[in-house]
C-alpha cells in the first residue's frame, strides 16, 4: 500500500513538472479527522486521537471513465493502518441520464452512508448508523460502510428531480471488516430512489427511501428499510438551517428462524449563526421491537435515547472545529438501572489540497 | 410502392421536426444566458442555472440542476474555476454525455477573456481562494463580454453550422452594443471624475476588478483578509486606514457579502458602503447586462457626488 502512495505522489510531483504528464490530471485531496472524548462514566479512553487520515485521489482516466483512489488510515490496535476504503471507477457518459460505479465504494444507501465520517455534520455516528451500517457498535469509530460490486443511478426522464440508485456487492463482509469474510448466501442489494424539492431560492428539500438485503455466511438475512430526508437553506455562504433526518427498521432472521426486529433514527436541527459558526442538535432513538424476556418468553422492552448538542467553528473551507456533547442512556426493562453515557467530543478537521465539493 | 414512401415519410417526420427545433442550453449565470440568446437568436432555448443574486463561490450542488442539464444540448460556463465546487457534482448527476468536460457541448467561455490578478508562481491555500487562472469576475466587463461572445459564437458554431451567417450576424451586433456601452458608462462616470481631488475605491472582495479596470477607475483592493477570508479586527482596522488617506469615496460589495463587516469599516472609516448585485439577475432591477453595469455606474456616481 505504501509503494501505491509513493508511486501516485511521485507521479503527481512529475505532473506538476510536466504538465502533460497524463497524471497531471490526477487531483488529490487529504483530510485528518482528529477527535478527543471526554468521558464523565468511563476515563479510559480520555485521550486525543487521529481518527482518520483519506488521502483521494481523483480524476479522468480516459474520454468514458473517471476514477477514485480513498487510501484511509485508522487506528487499528493503536496504531494507525492504511487502508483501500474506497477505489472505483465511474462513469456518467455511458449511459444518457445515468451513473455507473464498479469497484468499491461506500454504500448509496440512506444519507449518512454516502458521505465519509469527516464530511458529516456531526461528530459521532447516531446510534441507529452504528449498529445497522456500521458494526461493530463503537461510538466513535463508526463509518460508513463500503464494499466491493456495482452501483447505478438513473435519472428519471420528469421534470422533477427523481433518481433511482440500484446497487449489488458481493456481500462477503459487512461494515468494518478487517478480514476477507466469508461467501454469503447472495450477493448484498439495495435501492435507493430519492426526489428533490426546490423551496425557493437556496431552499431545497430532498427525500429518499431505502431498501437493503443481505443472506449471509450464516444463513442470517436481512433487510434494512428506511426513509432519509435533508433540508438546507443558504444565504449567500451561510448555510442558515439544516435539518437531516433518518428512519431506519431492521427485520433479521437468523438460521434458526428467530425472528429480531430493530428500528431507530436520529433528527439533527443545525441553525448558522454566520459564515464561521454553526449550532445543531441531534436527537437518536433505538429500539429492539419484539425482545422478549428468555425466561418467560414476555416482552421486554427498551429504549436507547440520545441528545448530542454541536457547536461548529468552520476556520474555512479547510478547517473545522466542533465541539459536541453526547447524552446517551439506554433503559432496557428489567434492568436495576439505566446506561448512561456522557461525553464531550472535540473533533477537528483539516482538509488539503482540491477544493471540496459542495454536495446538496 | 405509395405505402413505402409513406412509411419513409412517416419515420423521416420526427428527425425533421427535431431539427427544427431550438438547441437546449444551459448556462450557469443569467449574463451569460443573455449572451447566448443574443448570439444565439431563435435557435437557442437557453436557461440559466443561477438566479443571479447567489454567491456563485458557494452553491450546493442542487439535484434539480442535474435534471435541468440532464436534458441540455450545450452547457456554458464562467469558468476560471468560479463553478469548481458544484458544477462538476451536477453534470456528473445528469448523466448527459453531452455537456461533460471534453465534449462538444461543454463550453468554457473565460477560454479567450484576458484574465487580471493571475498568480504567479507556486499557489497555495495559505493565500486564501486563489483561482489559479485568474479573477473570475470578467462578467462586469463589456469589453471583456465582447470577447466572452466570440466563444459563445464558437460553441454555437459547432452545433449549428447551418446557421454560421446569422450567428456571426448576432454575434456582431452583440459585440458593438457592447462597445457602444462600455462607451456610455465610460463618458458618464469621466465626467464626473473632472475634479481637484483623486478618487478612490475599495472592495469588499475583488469582485469589481474588472469594472474598475474597463473604466480606468482606482481600486485600493479588497477589504477582505485573503479572497474568500473575512478580514480580522486588524485587518479591517488597516483597511480603513488606508482608505482614508487614499481619499476613498466608496466601499463597493456584492449583495450577499456580510455586511456586519462593511458596517464596522463604515463605522472606523467614514467611508459609505454599498452593496449592490455582482451578476445579471433573472428578476428584478438588474435583469440585463446594460442594467447592471448601469446600477454600479449610478451608485458609483451617487457615492461621488455625496460623499
Amino acid at each position: 500500500m505504501i509503494y501505491l502512495i509513493l508511486f501516485l505522489i511521485n507521479g503527481l510531483t512529475d505532473a506538476s513538472a510536466q504538465i502533460s504528464s497524463p497524471l497531471a490530471n490526477i487531483q488529490v485531496a487529504g483530510a485528518l479527522d482528529g477527535v478527543t472524548p471526554i468521558s464523565f462514566d468511563d476515563s479510559a479512553n480520555n485521550k486525543m486521537l487521529l481518527r482518520s487520515a483519506d488521502l483521494i485521489f481523483f480524476g479522468p482516466i480516459d474520454h468514458t471513465f473517471d476514477g477514485q483512489l480513498n487510501l484511509t488510515a485508522h487506528l487499528e490496535d493503536g496504531q494507525m493502518a492504511f487502508e483501500l476504503e474506497e477505489g472505483f471507477l465511474s462513469s456518467s457518459k455511458l449511459i444518457p441520464r445515468s451513473r455507473i460505479k464498479a469497484g468499491k465504494f461506500l454504500l448509496g444507501f440512506g444519507r449518512l452512508n454516502t458521505f465519509h465520517a469527516h464530511d458529516w455534520p456531526f461528530v459521532n455516528a447516531p446510534k441507529v448508523h452504528r449498529e445497522f451500517l456500521s458494526p461493530p457498535n463503537e461510538t466513535l469509530k463508526a463509518e460508513s460502510a463500503a464494499d466491493t460490486g456495482l452501483e447505478y443511478s438513473y435519472l428519471l426522464p420528469l421534470d422533477r428531480f427523481v433518481e433511482v440508485t440500484l446497487g449489488v456487492t458481493n456481500g462477503y463482509c459487512y461494515g468494518h471488516c478487517d478480514s476477507e469474510g466469508e461467501r454469503p448466501r447472495h450477493p448484498l442489494y439495495y435501492v435507493h430512489p430519492s426526489t428533490f424539492f426546490e423551496l425557493g431560492q437556496g431552499n431545497g428539500l430532498l427525500l429518499g427511501a431505502s431498501h437493503m438485503r443481505r443472506h449471509d455466511a450464516s444463513d442470517t438475512k436481512t433487510e434494512l428499510s428506511g426513509i432519509d430526508l435533508t433540508f438546507k437553506s443558504r444565504e449567500g455562504k451561510i448555510l442558515r438551517w439544516l435539518v437531516q433526518s433518518e428512519l431506519l427498521f431492521e427485520h433479521q432472521t437468523d438460521q434458526d428462524n428467530k425472528i429480531q426486529e430493530r428500528a431507530g433514527g436520529y433528527v439533527f436541527i443545525q441553525k448558522g449563526m454566520n459564515e464561521n459558526w454553526l449550532a445543531g442538535l441531534r436527537a437518536d432513538v433505538f429500539s429492539h421491537l419484539n425482545r422478549k424476556f428468555e425466561s418467560t418468553g414476555e416482552s421486554r422492552k427498551d429504549l436507547s435515547y440520545a441528545l448530542v448538542p454541536t457547536l461548529t467553528y468552520n476556520h474555512s473551507e479547510f478547517t473545522r472545529l466542533r465541539l459536541a456533547y453526547s447524552h446517551e442512556v439506554e433503559s432496557i426493562a428489567g434492568e436495576p438501572e439505566d446506561q448512561t453515557e456522557r461525553q464531550i467530543q472535540l473533533q477537528f478537521v483539516f482538509i488539503l489540497g482540491a477544493h471540496p465539493s459542495h454536495n446538496f | 410502392m405509395s405505402r413505402t414512401l409513406f412509411l419513409f415519410w412517416l419515420l423521416a417526420l420526427p428527425a425533421f421536426a427535431s431539427n427544427a427545433k431550438p438547441l437546449r442550453v444551459i448556462t450557469t449565470t443569467p449574463d451569460l444566458a443573455e449572451i447566448v440568446r443574443a448570439v444565439g437568436g431563435a435557435n437557442v432555448d437557453t436557461q440559466s442555472l443561477l438566479e443571479g443574486s447567489e454567491d456563485i463561490h458557494f452553491m450546493d450542488a442542487s439535484p434539480s440542476f442535474a435534471v435541468r442539464l440532464a436534458n441540455s444540448d450545450l452547457l456554458f460556463i464562467l469558468g476560471m474555476d468560479i463553478e469548481s465546487s458544484w458544477l462538476p457534482k451536477i453534470i456528473s448527476r445528469s448523466g448527459n454525455a453531452r455537456v461533460q468536460p471534453g465534449s462538444a457541448g461543454y463550453c468554457n467561455v473565460s477560454v479567450k477573456v484576458q484574465a487580471l490578478d493571475k498568480p504567479i508562481g507556486a499557489i497555495d491555500r495559505s493565500m486564501g481562494d486563489v483561482h489559479p487562472q485568474g479573477n473570475p469576475h470578467y462578467n462586469l466587463d463589456p469589453l471583456a463580454l465582447k470577447t466572452v461572445s466570440l466563444a459563445v459564437l464558437d460553441c454555437l458554431l459547432s452545433a449549428l453550422p447551418e446557421k454560421a451567417e446569422e450567428l456571426k450576424s448576432n454575434q456582431i451586433r452583440f459585440a458593438q452594443g457592447m462597445t457602444s456601452l462600455h462607451q456610455k458608462i465610460l463618458t458618464r462616470l469621466k465626467s464626473a471624475f473632472i475634479g481637484p481631488t483623486p478618487v478612490s475605491f475599495i472592495e469588499f472582495h475583488r469582485e469589481f476588478i474588472y469594472f474598475f479596470n474597463t473604466y480606468g477607475l482606482k481600486s485600493i483592493g479588497a477589504i477582505e483578509e485573503k479572497p474568500g477570508v473575512p478580514p480580522s479586527a486588524a485587518r479591517l482596522a488597516e483597511r480603513a486606514r488606508q482608505a482614508k488617506n487614499e481619499h476613498v469615496r466608496l466601499a463597493l460589495a456584492a449583495i450577499h457579502a456580510p455586511s456586519r463587516h462593511l458596517r464596522k469599516f463604515e463605522e472606523l472609516s467614514s467611508v459609505p458602503f454599498r452593496q449592490v448585485p455582482v451578476m445579471v439577475q433573472k428578476n428584478g432591477p438588474t435583469n440585463s447586462i446594460e442594467k447592471l453595469q448601469n446600477l454600479i455606474t449610478d451608485t458609483v456616481l451617487d457615492a461621488i457626488k455625496n460623499h
